[in-house]
Order: structure tokens, then sequence, then C-alpha cells
């Protein structure tokens, strides 16, 4: 296997009943009401808010009670109800941001959600990841929390 | 270690790996502006964070990237991604009021190594 099929993007799809307007307006407005904020993010049980904000340029802003605590990345595309692209770089330099694209499309049961995040392999959490501990995630985490202070 | 890709020499290094294939201490020297000893004791923290495997070939090492490693990050992040995404799903059907539909999948990359499809190709 190259390299190059390892960083190949990566792909994850799911069907959800209903249309396409609504599973958007649910992915991005109502982003907090279904986003797993106790175990994706830099607050864990202290965050209390994530937004994303709707247009080109928007932010995904995440709060703890005193107010925002830092930004997961930027809005690129806002294309409602097809596509949502965003930079994703939680914990890192926003210059070193993989891009996450997802797309609405209309299925018979419902709409297909698929998401496609690009450029993961620049990121350095990736490294903590695979240095043993439980989660990845907390160990972005503390990157992100050392690096927003 | 925790930062092992957080240097710009460290990016700079595996970035000639991935491009040019496996590689020597001199040649990685010539391409990347610092002096070798630099370059061996980068080496030496790409490889602690597993990013970078060697192998002896006469009285020289050749460093090369350590794909395990991505494989890794590649699971842990498609894990991430699809307990957001089921999360969704699941809040989707809460408030649409059905049960019908249902769980995440990887799409031309099962098991979180990726099948071509790239469109991405470096």
């Amino acid at each position: 296997m190259s390299i190059n099929q390892e960083i190949a993007p990566l792909v994850k799809a799911v069907v959800v009943p209903t249309t396409p307007e609504r599973a958007f307006e649910l992915f991005t407005a109502e982003m907090a009401a279904w986003w797993p904020l106790a175990t994706h993010s830099v607050g864990l049980d202290k965050a209390t808010d994530v937004r994303l904000e709707g247009a080109v340029g928007g932010r995904i802003v995440e709060y703890d009670k005193d107010g925002p605590v830092g930004y997961w990345g930027t809005v690129s595309d806002w294309d409602p109800p097809q596509t949502v692209g965003f930079s994703w770089h939680p914990g890192n330099d926003p210059k070193e941001a993989g891009h996450v694209t997802v797309t609405f499309r209309s299925v018979d049961d419902g709409t297909e959600v698929v998401l496609t995040h690009t450029g993961w392999e620049r990121r350095p959490d990736g490294v903590k990841a695979r240095a043993g501990y439980d989660s990845g995630w907390d160990y972005v985490l503390d990157f992100f929390v050392t690096h927003s202070r | 270690m925790l930062d092992a890709l957080g240097d710009p020499t460290r990016r700079a290094i595996m970035e000639t790996l991935r491009r040019q294939g496996p590689s020597s201490v001199a040649f990685l020297a010539d391409r990347v502006p610092v002096s070798r000893p630099a370059i061996s004791q980068h080496l030496k923290v790409l490889g602690l964070a597993g990013l970078v495997d060697h192998e002896p070939q006469g009285t020289r090492n050749i460093y090369r990237i350590d794909r395990t490693g991505l494989a890794e990050v590649r699971d842990w992040l498609d894990q991430f991604w699809g307990d957001a995404l089921d999360a969704f799903a699941e809040h989707v059907r809460r408030v649409e009021g059905t049960t019908e539909t249902g769980h995440t999948r990887s799409t031309g990359n099962g098991g979180g190594r990726s099948t071509g499809e790239s469109e991405e190709e470096r």
C-alpha cells in the first residue's frame, strides 16, 4: 500500500430519515443539539455549546459557561442544502488545518450525508493518537488547550 | 515527542521522505536546511513518535515513513467521525420521529484503510 493511498480522504456516510433541507439545518444551525460535546470537545464535561456560523468565513466555536473556548475551523463552503465545508484544526495551527466537506443528497429513505476529511495526515494530534492514549481525542484536547492559552 | 510534527524541520523531513522515498541522513541534509546532526536528532524524535522507521544499509541508516502510524491515525479519525455522524443520525431520528435508518459506514475506505478512490494524490 502506498503512502498516497493511506492518506486518501477519509469518507464516512450515514442516511438520515428527513429531507436534505432539514438535515442540513440540523447539522449546521443545530449542531449543539447533536454534537457529542462530552467526548468530542475541548472542555469535555465543561463544554456547553458549539456553534457553526452559517456563512463562508463563519467559524465553528466551542463555548463553556464563560464564553468561547476556541475555534475548530472556518466555513469555506456554504451551499445549503447541498454542501457545507470547513477547515478543521482543533488544537492546531490553522495553516495546517485539514478540511472537511459534508454533502446532503436526497435518497429513497431520506438524505444521505457524506463527510469527507482531507489533509488529516497533517494533524499533529494524529501523532498523539498514535502515542498510546486511550482516546486520540484526549490528546487533541490537551494540545488544543495548551496552544490556545 | 508530543508534537513531533509541530516543528517545521520535522515536517520538512516527513515531506521529503514522502516525496523522495527512503532516504539517508546525508540525502535529507542536502534537502532540508539544517545540519546532519540536527537531521539525526529530528529523525530520532520522529522515530519515537512512530512516524519514521529505519533500517541499516551498509554503514548508514535508511529512513522511511512508518506507515503503521498513519494507519492508526486514520483508524482513530474514522472512529471519531463515525461517532459524530452516529450521534447526528440519532438526533435526526429523535426529532423527526422515525426509527428507520441507521449507522454510519465507511465509503470506499473500509476498515480505515483506503482502497483507491483517492481524490488527493500527493
